[in-house]
């Protein structure tokens, strides 16, 4: 009976999207009648999802908890997630609801001074493990790889102003930046063009099968 | 030929130690590039020239510290751009950090430009609920958002005022690290409102087709998008400052790939 109600529910939340955004806005002299329901139902959506969210962070916190109960490896780890969420959640808290200067000072200090730089620190080794990663692995070894290692040459300068300084001489069409924009716009275009036919018949067809409760995830046990 | 060969052999570290200064080297020694506007970037500034001041655009900023160095120039530069033209934006995210560097931004801009928060920008924050959330937000405004980033009811904000649904928007930007192709499908396709993606480089080859087959009223990438925005607007940020350090790593990685291929080719005729 569960497994029903949830295939049931699912399947008319899905139709009621479908049904809202393939009939006109006009029908004869009538209004799309499910129009007046989208922000109903949109604002539903928005509290559901926030509740997700709720229950992601539970999960996280019930996974952590069983890795320090059970000192699992790594486990020191997930006390300075604890440590870090619950002084975050209090920062923020206090300097949303009482913004005195010490409020401030603390919010200021864990997300500015802390979880910003974090952020960036991470993100920012990218660039070194690119350019390692292209050093070592753009090699010519075949007629396809020497078009990609060219193009992706061609695009790399192309795309920063360094490649217009290196090519200002040439007449306008020999310049870099407009070789990697034909590159981008033409080559790439239609090559991800095709991708994205892929995608989306792949996106219908998954579709299909989570609405019709098809997908053997979806059995409720 | 063996030297030659060693020449893909070098060894990590010194490829890490040679990034670090060609990204640190700007700093130190000032270095000035021409600028190549972009045809995506030039759609962009277009776009926003020609906007009428009755509407208020949705500035959608959706990033966060990871992706600071690409996007805060592109946010500044199009934050600039639309208080000059005295253009009324209300800001939200669709991430739960995103209204705080966005909010930022936009008080150290409108400073410069002498405007108020409620009468010329206002921050929606973060607002979850990704398409269904899209959907609902065109058909109502108010009812959607209820209470902006630091409480007040929308009701109350004198920007706010007269907007009720995606008829009172002229534009919608995203800056973020991917933007979100449902802005597309749920509001240009079905209201026609012009759409900016604002984006990071390694992603922006997957945007360029909605440019050509003109479902983007722009795009500007990465930090190049946002230097170029600053040329067209006339003054040099941060977008400037980085695009150098990242002209000398993209030229050194060129650097090292051709090296690579070098010391390949030699091992190669070597066996």
């Amino acid at each position: 009976m569960r497994g029903f109600i949830i295939k049931l529910l699912t399947f008319l939340a899905g139709l009621f999207y479908f049904l809202e955004f393939i009939l006109p806005a006009k029908i004869g002299r009538y209004n799309n009648p499910l129009t007046p329901y989208i922000q109903p139902v949109g604002e539903f959506l928005i509290v559901f999802w926030g509740f997700a969210i709720g229950v992601g962070a539970l999960s996280l916190m019930v996974s952590h908890y069983r890795k320090i109960k059970l000192k699992r490896p790594g486990w020191a780890y997930s006390i300075v997630f604890f440590i870090s969420m619950i002084a975050m959640m209090i920062a923020v808290y206090l300097n949303s609801t009482h913004p005195t200067p010490k409020a401030r000072f603390m919010y200021e200090l864990l997300f500015t001074h802390m979880y910003m730089p974090l952020g960036a620190t991470i993100f920012s080794l990218l660039a070194l493990f690119m350019a390692s990663a292209a050093y070592r692995g753009m090699k010519i070894r075949t007629l396809e790889g020497a078009v990609m290692v060219l193009s992706a040459i061609i695009v790399m300068l192309g795309q920063v102003p360094i490649g217009l300084w290196l090519t200002h001489r040439l007449p306008a069409k020999a310049q870099l930046p407009r070789i990697s924009a034909w590159i981008l716009n033409v080559a790439n275009t239609a090559a991800y063009r095709a991708v994205i036919f892929g995608i989306a018949v792949g996106a219908i067809a998954m579709a299909i099968r989570v609405w019709l409760s098809l997908e053997k995830e979806m059995e409720v046990k | 030929m063996r030297l030659l060969a060693k020449l893909q052999e070098i060894p990590y570290r010194v490829v890490y130690l040679l990034v670090l200064v060609a990204i640190v080297l700007p700093f130190v020694i000032e270095l000035k590039l021409p600028v190549f506007v972009s045809n995506e970037t030039l759609m962009a500034y277009n776009t926003i020239e020609q906007l009428p001041d009755t509407q208020i655009v949705i500035f959608v900023s959706s990033w966060d510290a990871g992706i600071k160095g690409e996007l805060w120039p592109q946010t500044e530069a199009l934050m600039r751009h639309l208080m000059q033209r005295g253009i009324k934006f209300a800001i939200m995210s669709q991430i739960a950090q995103g209204a705080s560097f966005a909010e930022e931004i936009a008080e150290r801009v409108a400073k410069l430009y002498n405007k108020k928060y409620g009468v010329d920008w206002c921050n929606w924050g973060f607002l979850t609920g990704d398409a269904a959330m899209i959907q609902a937000l065109a058909k109502n405004i108010p009812k959607t958002v209820q209470k902006d980033f630091r409480g007040t009811p929308l009701t109350d904000i004198p920007m706010m005022q007269g907007i009720e649904d995606i008829s009172d928007v002229s534009l919608i930007i995203d800056i973020d690290y991917g933007p979100r192709p449902e802005w597309i499908s749920f509001v240009h396709g079905p209201y026609g409102t012009p759409i900016i993606f604002g984006c990071a480089s390694i992603v922006s080859s997957t945007l360029f087709p909605y440019i050509d087959s003109g479902q983007l009223a722009g795009l500007l990438v990465g930090v190049r998008g946002a230097t170029e925005y600053e040329s067209l607007l006339g003054y040099r940020g941060m977008g400037h400052k980085l695009i150098i350090p990242q002209s000398l790593a993209h030229l050194l990685i060129v650097i090292l790939v051709l090296l690579g291929n070098i010391g390949y080719l030699a091992a190669r005729k070597l066996q």
